[in-house]
């Protein structure tokens, strides 16, 4: 099911004469704009089929066998986090990221490149919760490590376990072109339904 | 495999098998989107159907949780445990936090058994129900 809705996306673009058919498909899903491009999404298994390309820091990474993303705490401290390995972002792009978050208990979140934040937020316990945004990169590196910090307030014990689901960081300016990018979560989320959508980087 | 026997020009006769042409390795077949009249009209119908179709996949996919799936889960569930027994502490260098000393009592990578709880089992339960409460479909 979760690449369900990227293959549809594909098909759409390639055969533009068939795509109110699939937009009816899609449609059972939330929705999703007919004119929206295939994103291109630099997050590799940010579905969690598996542990490839995430880490722990004071953390042993999972997942369930229905890809969920499980962090047990192994270490209390402020610097808990799940990891993505190093991949490549370009200068003054515009990046729409997503996951969404279960902790056992309200947790202080943060994401963050490097050691840089992107956004903090404070999260629910028990239940899930969707932390979505747009950043706009000052920088054009190859060696991007996107943190994923979960209690930045040490309220975790240990093997408490915290929950993630579909990760993505969808480079909006080379899916749109320059200036043409969607400027706020809403419009991204008009464009594209509440999904995972495979990894899919810019040639 | 055929033996024959044969003679060359000064006479001299040698044995000689015949060997089997290894077969025509397939070729990489593309893939293709490109569908015919047929497939297109089968499609049309189906998506005319799509609403129905994924209520009824839905369905079976719930009816067909049968008994070696939950053996299945429970068996990832044990493997999960045990890998979270077996886990070396990573301290974070960015924070600059304090290395701990081992503790001198445990030989390195000893593992400490612990009972199965139903409270992981139930957990999990949670976080499928959240999931589905706010999100709709499974998780």
């Amino acid at each position: 099911m979760t690449n369900y809705l990227s293959k549809i996306f594909a098909l759409k673009n390639k055969m533009p004469l068939y795509s109110n058919h699939l937009n009816t498909i899609l449609s059972l899903n939330g929705g999703g704009s007919p004119s929206a491009p295939v994103p291109y999404q630099l997050i590799e298994n940010g579905d969690f089929a598996s542990t490839d390309k995430w880490s722990g820091t004071n953390c042993a990474v999972s997942v369930t066998s229905n890809n969920v993303g499980v962090a047990t705490v192994s270490t209390v401290n402020s610097a808990i986090r799940i990891t993505h390995e190093a991949f490549e972002i370009t200068k003054d792009h515009k990046y729409y990221y997503q996951i969404f978050v279960y902790p056992p208990k309200q947790i202080k979140f943060r994401i963050s490149r490097g050691t840089a934040a992107i956004i903090d937020r404070t999260i629910s316990g028990g239940d899930w919760s969707r932390i979505e945004g747009i950043y706009s990169s000052t920088t054009t590196t190859s060696d991007l490590t996107l943190r994923y910090y979960f209690d930045r307030d040490s309220v975790l014990t240990k093997t408490q376990k915290v929950y993630f689901s579909w990760a993505q960081l969808i480079d909006l300016t080379a899916t749109f072109g320059a200036g043409n990018e969607p400027t706020t979560v809403e419009e991204v989320n008009a464009l594209y339904p509440n999904s995972y959508y495979e990894y899919n980087p810019a040639e | 495999m055929k033996k024959f026997h044969v003679k060359d020009e000064d006479g001299e006769v040698f044995e000689v098998e015949e060997i089997d042409e290894a077969p025509e390795s397939s070729e990489e077949i593309e893939e293709s989107v490109e569908l015919t009249k047929d497939e297109i009209l089968a499609l049309k119908g189906l998506a005319a159907v799509s609403e129905k179709l994924m209520k009824l996949v839905a369905d079976v996919e719930d009816a067909c949780k049968d008994e070696d799936e939950e053996e299945k889960e429970e068996k990832e569930l044990e493997d999960e445990e045990e890998e979270k027994e077996q886990i070396e502490e990573v301290i974070d260098s960015d924070e600059e936090e304090e290395i701990k000393p081992r503790d001198s009592k445990k030989s390195f990578g000893a593992i400490e058994r612990k009972a199965k709880s139903q409270d992981s089992l139930d957990e999990s339960l949670d976080v499928e129900n959240a999931w589905a409460k706010r999100y709709g479909g499974t998780k």
